[in-house]
C-alpha cells in the first residue's frame, strides 16, 4: 500500500515538473529575438525595426535604452509611443524604435509572463545597435569611372546594405 | 416548239439553275453555321458568322495579356528600405506590367547567365534589394507566358514563371540589367549584356514612386526576410509589419441572379436568368429545375446549370472522340476564350478583373482556376474575392475559385464560375491594420487556428464571401492561409 502511494507522488512529481517548469523556471525563454539578427547590427537609418517570436501566450515585452550620461538604462518608446507592450497568442511582434545617439545604442529587451513575478526570472537581452554614417548615392560619373577602374568587383553580390 | 414554249422552258431553266445556287448557298450556310457551333473553326466561312470562333481568336490576341496580370507588383527602395505594393489596375500598374514584358521577353531570348535551387533566404534578400517585382499567384506555363508576350525565338529552359525581380542597370552586375525568373525549383539569373531599354530605368522609378507616393493604398511595407533569417515566415512576403498602413476599401454589394429564393418556376423567371446569363433568350435551350432546386437549361451537346448558391456551370455532355495527349497553351487559349464569351455577355462581370490562380494537367484535360478581383476605382486598385465553404451539390471537392474551367485542346469540358452582380460602393471606407495586431486577433477568436499550431504560408486583404451568408454586402477582412485552410477577421473601419 505504502508503495503504490509512493508511485503515485513520483508520477504525479513527474507531470507537475513537465508543466509547471516552463514558466517557472528561472530565467525563462519568453521570446526568440529575430531582429536584431546576433548581439550587433550596424544600420545607417535612425529608425529601428525590432522583431521577435513569443514563446508564451500572453507575454509582456519591455524595451529600455542605456542613457549615455548616467550610464543607466530608461524605457525605450517605440514610433507608436510606448516602451511596454503584451503580445497575444499571435505571438509574434515587429516594432519600430527610433535611436537615441548616433554611435552605439545599447538596447534591453525584457520579456516575462505575467506568471512571472521576479525580475531575476525575466528573460533578458542586450544588443547593440550602431548608426552609422549613411552611404552617398555616386553619381552616374563616379558609378563609370567605378566600372571602367574596377568592373568585376561587385558582381554577383546581394548584399543586405 | 412554239416560241412562247421556248421561253417559258428558257425561264424554267433559269429558275432551276438559280435554285441550285441558292441551295448551294444555303448548304454552305449551314455548313458554316453548324461549324461554327462546334468546337472546330472553318477558317474561311467562319468569319461571316458573328458568333464563330475566328471573330473571337481576333479579340481573343487583343484581351491575351488581361488574363496573364501579375498579382503583386512591388517597387523597392532597398533592404530595409521602403518597399511599396503598386495598387492593381491603376496607371503606373499597368505601365509597369508593359514595360516589364520587354525585360522578360528579352530574358527569355536568352540562356539564363546562373541556375540555381531555391534559397528562400537569398530569394528574400534579392526581392528586398532590387527594384521591381512581379509576382503571379501560381506557376504559368512557358507556353502562355510565351503566346501572351508574343516571344518569337525563346531559349526553352524554363517550364514556367511565378515571380520576377527585375534590376535595371544593377551596380552590383556592372550597370547591366539583371533579371531573376524563379519557378517551383529554381532561380534564373539573366543578366542582359546588350539590352537597350530603359523603360525601368532609374528615371521611371523615380517617376512612379512620386506619382504614387503619398496617394491611399500605397503604403510602406516590410518585407519578411527583414524581420531576421530566423523569422518563421515566408522569406518573400510582404506586410506592414511594424507600424500601421492606412487603406481605403469600398463595401461590396452583391445580388444573385434570378429569385433570391432559389427557386424559378415561370417561363418569365427563366428567360430572366438567361438574360443574364448569355446575355439573350436562347429557344435552343430547355429550361427545367434538377432535384437540388437549380435551374437548368439543356440542349443535345451541353448543359448549363445555375445552383442556388449563385455557382453557375457549363458541361459539354456530348462524345468525346479525342484521345490525344492536350496541349496547355491550346487549352488555356479555349478557357480565355469561354471566359470572354461569358464576360462579354453578362453584365454583372463588368467590374471584375480576373486572375490566374491554378493551372493542374489530368491525364486528357487541363483545369484552369482564376480568381475574381473587384476594380475600387482608379489609384485605390482592386480588392481580391475569397470563396469560403463553397460546395456544389453531388460533387466532393470545394468550389474555392471564383471560376474553374476545365479544357481540351479542342473544347471546354465544364466550367464553373461565380455569378453575382457584385459593385463595389462610390464611398471608402479608411482601414487601420498591421500585420502582428492581426495575427494576435486571429489566433485570440479562431480556435481552429490557434489548435493547428502551423506556420503562416500567406496572406491578403480580400472581400470574403461565404456560402449561404445573406448579408448582401461585403467589407474587408484580413485572411491568413496555412496548409490546413484560411482563416478570415474583418478589417476595423474607421
Amino acid at each position: 500500500m505504502r508503495s503504490r502511494l509512493l508511485l503515485f507522488i513520483i508520477i504525479i512529481t513527474a507531470i507537475m515538473s513537465l508543466v509547471v517548469s516552463p514558466v517557472g523556471a528561472a530565467p525563462g525563454k519568453f521570446v526568440e529575438i529575430s531582429r536584431p539578427e546576433g548581439n550587433a547590427e550596424v544600420v545607417t537609418k535612425d529608425v529601428f525595426s525590432i522583431f521577435g517570436t513569443c514563446v508564451y501566450d500572453e507575454t509582456i515585452i519591455t524595451f529600455e535604452y542605456k542613457d549615455r550620461s548616467t550610464e543607466e538604462f530608461k524605457p525605450l518608446e517605440t514610433t507608436e509611443g510606448y516602451s511596454t507592450f503584451k503580445v497575444g497568442s499571435g505571438k509574434m511582434f515587429g516594432k519600430d524604435i527610433k535611436l537615441k545617439y548616433r554611435g552605439e545604442n545599447i538596447i534591453k529587451i525584457i520579456a516575462y509572463t505575467k506568471d512571472v513575478k521576479d525580475d531575476k526570472d525575466k528573460q533578458v537581452q542586450t544588443y547593440t545597435i550602431t548608426q552609422g554614417e549613411e552611404k552617398k548615392k555616386s553619381n552616374w560619373f563616379e558609378k563609370a569611372i567605378e566600372w571602367i577602374t574596377n568592373p568585376g568587383k561587385d558582381s554577383d553580390k546581394d548584399k543586405k546594405d | 416548239m412554239s416560241k412562247k414554249s421556248k421561253a417559258l422552258e428558257y425561264y424554267y431553266e433559269k429558275f432551276k439553275a438559280a435554285l441550285l445556287v441558292f441551295l448551294i448557298v444555303l448548304c454552305i450556310v449551314q455548313i458554316g453555321i453548324l461549324w461554327s457551333s462546334q468546337s472546330g473553326s472553318f477558317p474561311f466561312l467562319s468569319s461571316f458568322f458573328p458568333d464563330s470562333k475566328a471573330t473571337s481568336q481576333v479579340s481573343l490576341e487583343e484581351v491575351k495579356e488581361n488574363y496573364m496580370l501579375p498579382y503583386k507588383i512591388v517597387l523597392s527602395k532597398g533592404y530595409d528600405e521602403e518597399h511599396y505594393i503598386v495598387p492593381n489596375g491603376s496607371r503606373e500598374y499597368k505601365s509597369l506590367w508593359d514595360n516589364a514584358g520587354e525585360y522578360i521577353t528579352k530574358a527569355l531570348e536568352t540562356k539564363p547567365t546562373q541556375t540555381q535551387l531555391i534559397d528562400e533566404e537569398k530569394w528574400g534578400v534579392i526581392l528586398a534589394n532590387k527594384s521591381y517585382y512581379f509576382e503571379f499567384k501560381t506557376q504559368i506555363s512557358i507556353d502562355i507566358v510565351k503566346w501572351v508576350l508574343n516571344i518569337k525565338k525563346p531559349v526553352d529552359t524554363l517550364p514556367g514563371l511565378s515571380k520576377i525581380v527585375i534590376c535595371p542597370d544593377d551596380p552590383n552586375n556592372s550597370y547591366y540589367d539583371v533579371i531573376y525568373i524563379r519557378d517551383a525549383v529554381n532561380i534564373y539569373t539573366y543578366i542582359l549584356t546588350d539590352h537597350g531599354q530603359n523603360s525601368l530605368d532609374q528615371e521611371v522609378f523615380d517617376s512612379v514612386y512620386n506619382s504614387l507616393h503619398g496617394k491611399p493604398n500605397f503604403s510602406n511595407y516590410k518585407i519578411a526576410i527583414e524581420t531576421g533569417i530566423n523569422s518563421a515566415l515566408p522569406k518573400d512576403m510582404i506586410a506592414p509589419f511594424t507600424s500601421n498602413s492606412t487603406e481605403a476599401y469600398a463595401t461590396v454589394d452583391y445580388t444573385p441572379l434570378g429569385s433570391q429564393d432559389g427557386h424559378t418556376s415561370s417561363l418569365a423567371e427563366y428567360n430572366a436568368v438567361q438574360m443574364e446569363l448569355f446575355g439573350e433568350v436562347r429557344s435552343d435551350y430547355m429550361p427545367d429545375e434538377d432535384v437540388y432546386g437549380s435551374i437548368v437549361f439543356k440542349n443535345s451537346d451541353s448543359v448549363y446549370r445555375l445552383y442556388n448558391n449563385s455557382v453557375a456551370e457549363y458541361k459539354f455532355i456530348g462524345t468525346q472522340i479525342s484521345t490525344e495527349k492536350p496541349k496547355v497553351l491550346e487549352a488555356y487559349q479555349r478557357a480565355v476564350s469561354f471566359i470572354m464569351d461569358i464576360k462579354d455577355r453578362s453584365k454583372y462581370m463588368g467590374a471584375i478583373n480576373l486572375y490566374l490562380s491554378s493551372i493542374s494537367e489530368s491525364s486528357n484535360s487541363y483545369t484552369f482556376k482564376f480568381d475574381y478581383s473587384i476594380a475600387q476605382g482608379g489609384e485605390y486598385g482592386e480588392l481580391p474575392v475569397l470563396l469560403k465553404d463553397f460546395t456544389l451539390p453531388g460533387s466532393d471537392q470545394p468550389f474555392d475559385s471564383s471560376i474553374t474551367i476545365e479544357t481540351t485542346s479542342k473544347r471546354v469540358i465544364q466550367c464553373r464560375w461565380l455569378a453575382l452582380k457584385l459593385q463595389a460602393e462610390k464611398s471608402l471606407i479608411e482601414y487601420k491594420w498591421n500585420f502582428p495586431e492581426f495575427v494576435d486577433k486571429a489566433y485570440n477568436s479562431i480556435d481552429s487556428l490557434k489548435n493547428s499550431n502551423l506556420p503562416i504560408q500567406n496572406y491578403g486583404i480580400y472581400y470574403v464571401l461565404v456560402q449561404g451568408s445573406k448579408d448582401y454586402s461585403i467589407n474587408p477582412s484580413f485572411v491568413l492561409f496555412n496548409s490546413e485552410g484560411n482563416y478570415s477577421i474583418p478589417l476595423n473601419g474607421q
